[in-house]
């Protein structure tokens, strides 16, 4: 299992600062936001669906496969300005 | 001397003079700014004021990386200040300024506008505005995931959102 730490933005601010999940290694990006959905008792999937996910550099492909511990954020529909 | 860039996160009014200031340059003759305020309607709602919250990192490389791209299509002729507010602002506070300075008008007008479409688009930001009634609500805003980009792509003719600012 591996250890992911994710910062809460926007929405999922009402969830708190942060979470830290415990996943499987190999675990996919979708695996993730499964199991991010699954603590947070997220009943509909849209707003994670509709989420990117981010290290403190860039924006993490929907591809990315986890097999160490990561610290991430969950990024939702952005709109500064 | 041409091609500067500054770029910052605030918890402190927005001062549109430190950013004329900034890119105050003898060979511009030319300066545009954007201020973003916060507005007292949105989507038939009265506000009263707006929370901004910002992924700080991640936001200020994005900036910084969107101002040089710009930047390089100018042949460095072109310096750029942008500040963001993060916190609480009451209607009328201002919550982004963007200015711009270049030899002439046109690229100046251009860059300006181009730089708060991307910001509003890329920049990991979020508004939560905070209603008369008591309520409060995060903005709908852009996808930054490549999978809900595509899907917004196919439903852009369907539906029409309307973000405050």
């Amino acid at each position: 299992m591996i250890k992911i730490d994710v910062r809460l933005f926007g929405a999922f601010r009402k969830y708190g600062e942060n979470i830290s999940l415990s996943v499987p290694s190999g675990s996919s990006m979708q695996e993730i936001k499964n199991k991010l959905a699954e603590e947070l008792s997220l009943t509909e999937m849209d707003l994670i669906n509709d989420s990117a996910m981010a290290n403190d550099n860039e924006i993490i492909g929907s591809d990315f496969i986890f097999t160490q511990d990561s610290e991430l954020a969950i990024l939702p529909p952005v709109c500064g300005g | 001397m041409s091609g500067k860039i500054k770029i910052s996160i605030s918890e402190s009014s927005l001062n549109i003079v430190s950013a004329h200031e900034f890119v105050a340059d003898p060979a511009h003759g030319a300066v545009d700014s954007f201020v973003g305020a916060v507005r007292d309607k949105n989507m038939g709602r009265d506000v009263l004021g707006v929370s901004y919250d910002v992924f700080e990192s991640l936001a200020v490389k994005t900036l910084q990386k969107m101002c040089e791209d710009i930047r390089d299509e100018y042949d460095g002729k072109i310096n750029i200040y942008i500040s963001h507010f993060k916190g609480r602002l009451d209607v009328g506070g201002i919550s982004v300024i963007i200015a711009v300075s270049t030899p002439h008008r046109a690229e100046s007008f251009s860059a300006c506008r181009k730089l708060i479409e991307e910001l509003k688009h890329q920049a990991p930001i979020w508004k939560q505005e905070h209603y008369t009634d008591g309520d409060s609500e995060w903005v709908q805003g852009h996808a930054l995931c490549q999978h809900a980009q595509e899907h917004s792509h196919e439903d852009e003719h369907k539906h029409k959102k309307h973000a405050h600012g």
